[in-house]
């Protein structure tokens, strides 16, 4: 009994440790999950263990009393989102007061109930993987000591009890409980768990929710991806490399419905930025919001290009985007896009190729947010440089007022508003830029006139032949007389793609060329198993647009599968090592943490009314069902298909080739199929068995002398052997042994030992066994109910 | 005995917490959008489901009986074994309560619950397991309904099933420890002992040897020869030498609570006496209870005395006036007049409450009738007492 107590309060006091350990994983901190585990062990080696001490009731109430008081008080002090700060404080607290007294079974359970508090709100707390990493451990600890704890209560059930007339005591039969009780919680688990597992998943995906997902603040943890849409220039000491995620992007090949590759970076715009300033020797980009036609409107549509151009020369790519919690409304696109999916929620600025969420919703994006688009910008696994300015069907007479187009509607007119926000230079700020603009051009000779030449020549001297290096270490000394700029291009030439970008849109506008900043992320990390694109904090870029009149493009960057006509922005990345095409990759097992983190956030956190929709009646009509099962057929000949060409997971997961997969997976169907085949039986299909057996009354003639209609009883029910009308004890027993011994069975001596004291008892003169006697004939008993128990289970078994 | 299949369940205290967890996990899971307290609340629900389920399923396969003693006696400690069989070909029972009511029948006390427990049947076999019961008091008592209970695996439900009928039990009284000799002391502590001994046959049994004379031996079995030869006396000793016949009144007075535990103690001499006494090989023995029943036990009229005796003394109620005489008058239809009369009682000697009683026939006892009866009055309380039975503290010090 001390060892299964013992077990129990282990088993409380582990589950007490990972309640503390799950709401650690949240953004409470560590005081409270410290508390929460030295409680545990502390207690559990104090009290129980070597019992030193513990609380008396009284006292445990009246700290209790005083934890919740204070924790009160908090809450009504605290503001909204620390509100449930104090109420994670009330649960340890009072947890750790708990753990300190007598365990009793009413301890026990309210140390259960409190740990399955601290699941909830560590569950609102945090949605990171690692918390459902941890839900397992919590989960397995607490069904297992939720078993121990039946255990314990049915052993200690009427272990004594006194009344006024009758003493009982069932010591005997609780200790041989004990002592049995240590398999329990794996047959109750093993048994339930799948059950549970299915239950739970129906639950689940079954239950009605909201179509959108959330938009108000959540209680989770706070957003740790920022995006800014202004940049700053200054030497501001050693930049992190922060490889915070913040989004996932899945490309897939809309013919085949392949994921697809890319063979350079990725550029993915997130803001465009015209306006640069200096104030205090700091310089400043700043986007400049011009209403352009609508202020924001629906993706444009597909461009569908003549009959005559080729598939083959550009990629119909749909593009997914899982993008974490941001700090702003930005959304990250590969211009040109179109709609593939309506999505209220995203909307298309015109003339800058940037989607962003509405502003009528929150400023910040508090939640995962998910949206979809399709692009012509990739041919071959490269994206065009080059955009149109204006989208399909963008091009409406407003263009001629706001964008300053000519009636042609090819070229741009330069003293156009939009225009002119891309003209902004100073060259009495910024000589030093200037001077450069002007020894490039004048290098080019005739062709500076050529604006994607000179643009080009640009790009070519900052990115290799000026002597630049990047860098991320902003640690000169700077002269706040001088703008940033012009102390890059003539004192440092150091510094990263900000400075790089900046001065490349300075040095055109000094020619006349109208250029602007964009700024997004850059980014070529592929996820093999989740078959999707990681781009990071560490991924941010800033390069160049350059808005050209089309007939300054030479034919190599030919638009394909878009418009035929107006200005195009051409992308220009004077960073040095931008032309690499690898760019850091995460190991292994990151992209493995990512994937199943991917897993978590789409079938788990971030399932909404609208998945669902989807997930059972598909959309466009299609049925939801039906493309399911046909995408999971696919998706099994191609995880097939990988396996055999060692390219799982894209090469994540592959192993050496050592044995086959295939007949290793052929060898357990087999076995499983024969060992069931074995077990079962042929005939046991004709039987028609019944489920249950009736309870059957116990109506044989029975013999007022207890342990030897017990040895009956036994024998009836195990060997189907009954005591004849007439037959003495005596020659039933012989009978019995007879039989006994035909099936190998040697419990003779247990019968007849039983035998003699039942004819002791029965004939002799004081009718009563003394307590050896009682002790002998209790001893023959086991043996006997024990040899046939096992020799029943030993004939299910063959059976 | 018959079994009752309904199986009733009902949430326990953790299951009833685990409930209201899941409610508010679920709804605001689904309302407030966090999906994590949806799978929590899922995993709870289908864990009280199977739990509920698994409760449920286990109970209608399992059939109790209870072995109760053939007898029982007072402060003496019985087993009360189960066999609880399980009929399923594949589901084991785990985690078994039974949970026993014992009534005291005689009383208007409330039951007392009883119980124990089985950590696991296996399929189509058997398990054994047994409380000890020790009842403070004789009388009849009730076992029953027995409950079989279980709330495997993890206690969030219980489920409960009726299986076995109730079981009398009649607790006979505590057994007195007699004196080796008490035999002797009655006999020799009348006059005219041997006319009242019964002699059933042509010896007074098989000689078998020589012992040393005992105060209480008779003279006639004094053997003279070896008595010459060593110097001392010698008497014979025979097999079944003494078949005594007595009869037995049991005097069940008590004016109150405080002299009970005196009237129990005689119960309990009589009863010892009546367990010694019955062993023997066909004495005639008649016992009488001075209750309101006027129970007279006679061996010659019932199959086992000693069974039929123990049941009465089971039974005797306390009386401010026990009609001794009327009952020594009922037994006369049963007694040898020439067997010595027994009365054990918790009083000192009252012969006159014997007197008034009805001889043969209706007529009154005379004087020289009473005369002839050989009574003797046993105070169980006098410190004579101690020469027939240990008195309880001796018993606890040799105990």
């Amino acid at each position: 009994m001390d060892k299964l107590e013992r077990n129990l309060q282990f088993h409380f006091a582990a589950l007490t440790a990972v309640g503390g350990l799950l709401l650690a994983s949240g953004d409470v901190g560590w005081l409270l999950p410290g508390i929460a585990l030295l409680g545990a062990f502390g207690s559990f080696l104090l009290v129980d263990r070597w019992r030193l001490f513990s609380l008396p009731g009284w006292l445990a109430y009246l700290g209790m009393g005083l934890v919740a008081v204070y924790c009160v008080m908090q809450f009504l002090v605290f503001r909204t989102e620390n509100q449930l700060m104090a109420v994670a404080q009330l649960l340890v607290l009072v947890q750790v007061v708990l753990l300190f007294q007598r365990k009793t079974v009413r301890v026990f359970e309210q140390i259960g109930v409190f740990s399955l508090l601290e699941l909830i709100v560590a569950a609102i707390f945090n949605s990171a993987l690692v918390f459902g990493v941890l839900l397992i451990p919590f989960s397995l600890i607490g069904l297992r000591a939720l078993v121990l704890l039946q255990a314990w209560s049915t052993a200690t059930f009427a272990l004594k009890s006194e009344s006024s007339f009758v003493r009982t005591s069932g010591v005997q039969a609780s200790e041989q409980l004990a002592i049995r009780s240590s398999k329990l919680p794996r047959y109750g688990i093993a048994v339930l768990t799948p059950a549970v597992m299915v239950i739970a998943f129906f639950f689940f995906y079954g239950l009605p929710r909201a179509s959108g997902g959330l938009e108000g603040p959540g209680l989770g943890g706070n957003i740790t991806t920022g995006f800014s849409e202004t940049m700053t220039l200054d030497q501001v000491g050693s930049l992190l490399i922060n490889q915070e995620l913040v989004m996932r992007m899945r490309l897939s090949d809309r013919r085949t419905g392949q994921p697809y590759r890319v063979r350079q970076p990725i550029y993915l715009r997130g803001q465009v930025l015209e306006n640069y300033t200096v104030r205090r020797g700091v310089g400043r980009w700043e986007s400049v919001w011009q209403s352009f036609g609508d202020p924001g409107s629906m993706l444009p549509p597909a461009f569908n290009p003549s009959p005559l151009v080729s598939r083959i020369l550009y990629d119909d790519v749909e593009v997914d985007v899982e993008l974490q919690p941001l700090t702003s409304n930005a959304l990250f696109a590969i211009a040109p896009y179109h709609q593939t999916q309506r999505n209220d929620q995203v909307e298309h600025l015109i003339g800058r190729w940037l989607l962003r969420r509405p502003p009528s919703l929150s400023p910040v994006a508090p939640n995962r947010f998910y949206y979809r688009y399709g692009t012509y910008a990739f041919s071959g696994g490269v994206q065009t440089p080059s955009v149109r300015l204006a989208g399909p069907k963008e091009q409406t007479s407003l263009w001629q007022v706001d964008f300053g187009f000519l009636a042609d509607g090819q070229s741009y007119r330069t003293e156009s508003r939009f225009v002119q926000t891309m003209l902004g230079f100073s060259r009495e700020r910024l000589p030093e830029i200037a001077k450069l603009a002007d020894s490039i051009a004048e290098k080019l000779g005739e062709e500076q006139h050529d604006a994607y030449r000179f643009a080009r020549a640009v790009e070519q001297y900052l990115a290799v032949e000026g002597g630049f290096q990047y860098t991320t270490e902003l640690t000169e000394q700077r002269d706040r007389s001088v703008d940033p700029l012009d102390e890059f291009v003539s004192s440092y030439r150091r510094g990263h793609c900000q400075y790089f970008a900046s001065a490349m849109v300075m040095a055109l506008r000094s020619r006349g060329i109208p250029a602007r900043l964009v700024v997004g992320y850059r980014t070529d990390e592929y996820n093999g198993l989740g078959e999707h694109y990681i781009v990071r904090q560490s991924h941010a870029h800033a390069w160049v647009e350059v808005l050209l009149n089309p007939q300054a493009v030479p034919s190599a960057a030919t638009l394909v599968a878009q418009p035929s006509t107006g200005p195009i922005l051409v992308r220009f990345d004077p960073t040095p090592g931008s032309s690499n095409t690898q760019q850091t990759q995460a190991g292994r097992g990151s992209h493995l943490y990512d994937f199943a983190q991917s897993l978590w956030n789409n079938y788990v956190l971030d399932m909404n009314g609208q998945r669902q929709t989807e997930g059972l009646f598909g959309e466009g009509g299609e049925t939801g069902i039906r493309a399911s099962y046909q995408r999971m057929i696919r998706e099994i000949q191609d995880f097939f298909r990988e396996l055999n060409a060692n390219q799982l997971g894209g090469g994540e997961l592959s192993g050496r080739e050592l044995f086959s997969w295939r007949a290793a997976l052929l060898g357990v169907v087999a076995m499983i199929v024969l060992f069931g085949v074995y077990q079962l039986g042929l005939l046991r299909w004709f039987r028609f068995p019944k489920w249950i057996k009736p309870a059957r009354e116990y109506q044989s003639e029975s013999s007022q002398i207890v342990f030897f209609q017990h040895m009956c009883d036994l024998l009836r029910l195990h060997l189907r052997i009954q005591r004849a009308p007439g037959q003495t004890p005596q020659e039933f027993a012989e009978g019995a042994v007879v039989r006994a011994n035909a099936r190998n069975l040697n419990i003779a001596s247990p019968i007849e030992e039983l035998t003699r004291y039942f004819y002791r008892v029965r004939y002799s003169k004081d009718c009563q066994l003394s307590t050896s006697e009682n002790d002998l004939v209790e001893q023959s008993l086991v043996r006997l109910n024990a040899q046939l128990n096992h020799a029943s289970a030993a004939t299910s078994k063959r059976v | 005995m018959s079994h009752e299949h309904g199986v009733q369940t009902r949430l326990t205290r953790n299951g009833v917490h685990m409930a209201f967890v899941a409610l508010f996990a679920a709804l605001g899971g689904s309302v407030r959008g966090f999906n994590l307290l949806v799978i929590l609340a899922g995993l709870i629900i289908g864990i009280l489901l199977m739990q509920w389920r698994f409760s449920r399923v286990l109970l209608p396969g399992l059939s109790a009986r209870r072995m109760l003693p053939r007898e029982a006696f007072a402060k003496t400690p019985f087993k009360v074994r189960f066999a609880v069989a399980n009929g399923r070909w594949w589901l084991p029972a785990w985690l078994i309560r039974i949970e026993d009511k014992i009534l005291a029948i005689d009383s208007a006390l409330p039951p007392a619950q009883a119980g124990c427990s089985l950590s696991m049947i296996r399929p189509s076999s058997s398990e054994a397991t047994q409380y000890d019961c020790t009842f403070s008091r004789r009388g009849h008592y009730q076992f029953g309904p027995l409950r079989l209970t279980t709330g495997f695996p993890f206690g969030l439900t219980r489920a409960a099933k009726n299986a076995a009928a109730v079981a009398p039990l009649t607790v006979f009284p505590r057994l007195a420890t007699l004196r080796p000799q008490w035999i002797g002391v009655i006999e020799n502590r009348r006059d005219g002992l041997s006319a009242s001994r019964h002699s059933s046959g042509p010896s007074e049994g098989d000689f078998y040897g020589i012992r040393r004379w005992q105060t209480g031996d008779s003279r006639r079995w004094i053997h003279w020869r070896t008595t010459a030869r060593i110097g001392n006396l010698a008497v014979r000793q025979f097999e079944h030498l003494n078949r005594t016949e007595l009869s037995l009144l049991v005097d069940p007075y008590s004016l109150d609570d405080a002299d009970s535990n005196a009237v129990e103690w005689a119960i309990s001499v009589a009863a010892a006496m009546v367990q010694h006494l019955a062993v023997q090989n066909h004495p005639h023995l008649v016992l009488g209870i001075a209750d309101a029943a006027k129970t007279v036990v006679a061996s010659n009229r019932v199959p086992s005395f000693r069974t039929a005796a123990l049941h009465a003394l089971a039974g005797v109620r306390c009386l401010e006036q026990p009609p001794l005489d009327t009952t020594l008058a009922a037994m006369f239809a049963s007694i040898n007049p020439h067997q010595p009369i027994v009365v054990v009682s918790p009083r000192p000697a009252r012969m006159d409450l014997l007197r008034s009683g009805q001889g043969p026939g209706g007529a009154r006892f005379s004087p020289l009738l009473f005369d002839k009866l050989d009574i003797l009055w046993l105070d169980v309380t006098s410190p004579s007492s101690e020469r027939i039975a240990y008195r309880r503290e001796e018993m606890h010090g040799q105990a």
